[in-house]
């Protein structure tokens, strides 16, 4: 009996372990600009949803079924390898443009003289949220190598939008650009 | 007339550095930026004195004794609280929004946790001690609380925390871990663990008043306020981006489906 309570005891504690840290510690794709100047942040252009053509044409499933008739399996096996560490390398490269500006976001809150509660506390969830898919996207790319252009281009084009309306505020017209604004601070 | 512990160098050691920061705080002219801490040094060192008083004349194992040690220490309990009010304010405050935001969630958490420290001492009333150390350690979870949720506050939305302030809220954090264990280690074992308690509790004083000395080692400057963004940046930009996060996270499920 008491062995079991352990048993039960310490896999929750393990489970909590786990889910703080991966709640807590920072994407990887925040790692590289967590110590960049917040003056500087809309300097930093949010790219890598404008070459999602590309990669959904190299992940196109019409040109990948051709080749395989036409390659020896070898050859379609690293084909394949290749294309799974293309699809990994993107949405890392997406994660990182949706981390860079959610951290102008919360810049942005930091220097609003109100913020409103709601609004706040859902970013809070939301981005919880993010961290959590955003991770399980990534295992799920690694254990099955799998996942279609659409869904790709879908959330490229997501994070595309987003870095607009980010960009759209930071030249808001009835006050400084907020670079300025950010160096003023 | 037992003098036990006083006899002990550290405790001598400890006093002489709680006078020391005190004063080497006035002499800084913290009281203008953090009254309430500067005010909350110098009622250490007093206090202190007075309860030294207390003990070489009554005795360390009598009735006044004990009640002047833990009467005092409410009091200063109460002003560490202040003081914790003090440093949010100081960190927070220059960014309204936000600082808005802080005194709503901070106030909610403070309530809660001095609400579960009343709750658990009342039902640790089998000795006055427990009933005493009880409410202590919920006071001290309340001060490692408040203050680890305000630097979470100022981590999150990037502000700056000024080095000696950070200074001061790590040796108040620091002592008030440390009260935590120890009062739950008291609780269980009571008299035979009383002395080295007392030790533990000075000791980790000492180490907060290191900190508290490399924080008032130099004048604090005067908070300098940001620019503040027009309202209407916020009003335009985060409903959007929260509702894009919305969706992105949509996306991001479909994905796992």
């Amino acid at each position: 009996m008491i062995s079991t309570i352990i048993i039960v005891a310490f896999s929750l504690l393990l489970l909590v372990g786990l889910s703080a840290a991966l709640l807590v510690s920072p994407l990887r794709a925040e790692a590289d600009f967590r110590a960049m100047d917040p003056s500087k942040m809309e300097g930093l252009a949010v790219s890598h949803f404008v070459n999602c053509k590309q990669v959904s044409r190299a992940l196109a499933e019409e040109d990948y079924a051709l080749v395989r008739t036409r390659l020896p399996r070898q050859s379609s096996t690293r084909m394949r390898h290749e294309r799974r560490a293309l699809v990994r390398n993107y949405v890392v490269q997406l994660g990182r443009d949706f981390a860079r500006i959610d951290r102008l976001a919360r810049i942005v809150a930091s220097l609003s003289p109100s913020v409103n509660r709601t609004q706040e506390f859902e970013r809070l969830r939301l981005e919880l949220q993010f961290r959590c898919l955003y991770r399980l996207v990534l295992v799920r790319l690694s254990v099955s190598g799998e996942i279609s252009a659409e869904s790709l281009a879908r959330l490229a084009n997501l994070v595309g939008a987003f870095a607009r309306r980010v960009e759209a505020a930071m030249t808001w017209k009835e006050t400084p650009p907020l670079g300025d604004q950010l160096l003023g601070a | 007339m037992h003098h036990g512990l006083l006899l002990n160098p550290r405790w001598a050691i400890g006093l002489s550095l709680e006078i020391a920061v005190a004063l080497l705080a006035i002499r800084r002219r913290l009281f203008s930026e953090l009254p309430i801490f500067t005010l909350y040094l110098s009622l250490v060192a007093l206090v202190q004195i007075g309860v030294w008083g207390v003990f070489l004349t009554s005795g360390l194992n009598s009735r006044a004794s004990f009640w002047t040690y833990w009467d005092t220490q409410g009091i200063l309990v109460f002003f560490r609280a202040m003081v914790i009010g003090e440093l949010a304010r100081r960190i927070l405050s220059p960014y309204e929004g936000v600082w808005a935001l802080a005194r709503m969630v901070l106030s909610t958490v403070a309530v809660i946790l001095l609400i579960v420290a009343g709750v658990t001492a009342f039902q640790n009333q089998h000795t006055l001690i427990t009933f005493i150390s009880s409410l202590e350690r919920g006071l001290e979870f309340a001060v490692i609380g408040t203050l680890g949720l305000t630097i979470l506050f100022s981590r999150y939305y990037e502000i700056e925390i000024e080095r000696p302030v950070m200074l001061i809220a790590i040796g108040l954090i620091v002592y008030s871990s440390i009260a935590v264990g120890n009062s739950h280690v008291l609780n269980n074992w009571l008299g035979s663990y009383f002395n080295i308690w007392a030790e533990i509790r000075n000791d980790s004083f000492v180490i907060a008043l290191l900190f508290w000395l490399a924080a008032v080692w130099k004048p604090l400057a005067a908070r300098v306020r940001p620019t503040l963004l027009e309202p209407a940046v916020y009003g335009q930009m985060v409903p959007a981006m929260n509702f894009q996060l919305r969706q992105l996270n949509g996306r991001l499920s479909e994905m796992l489906r």
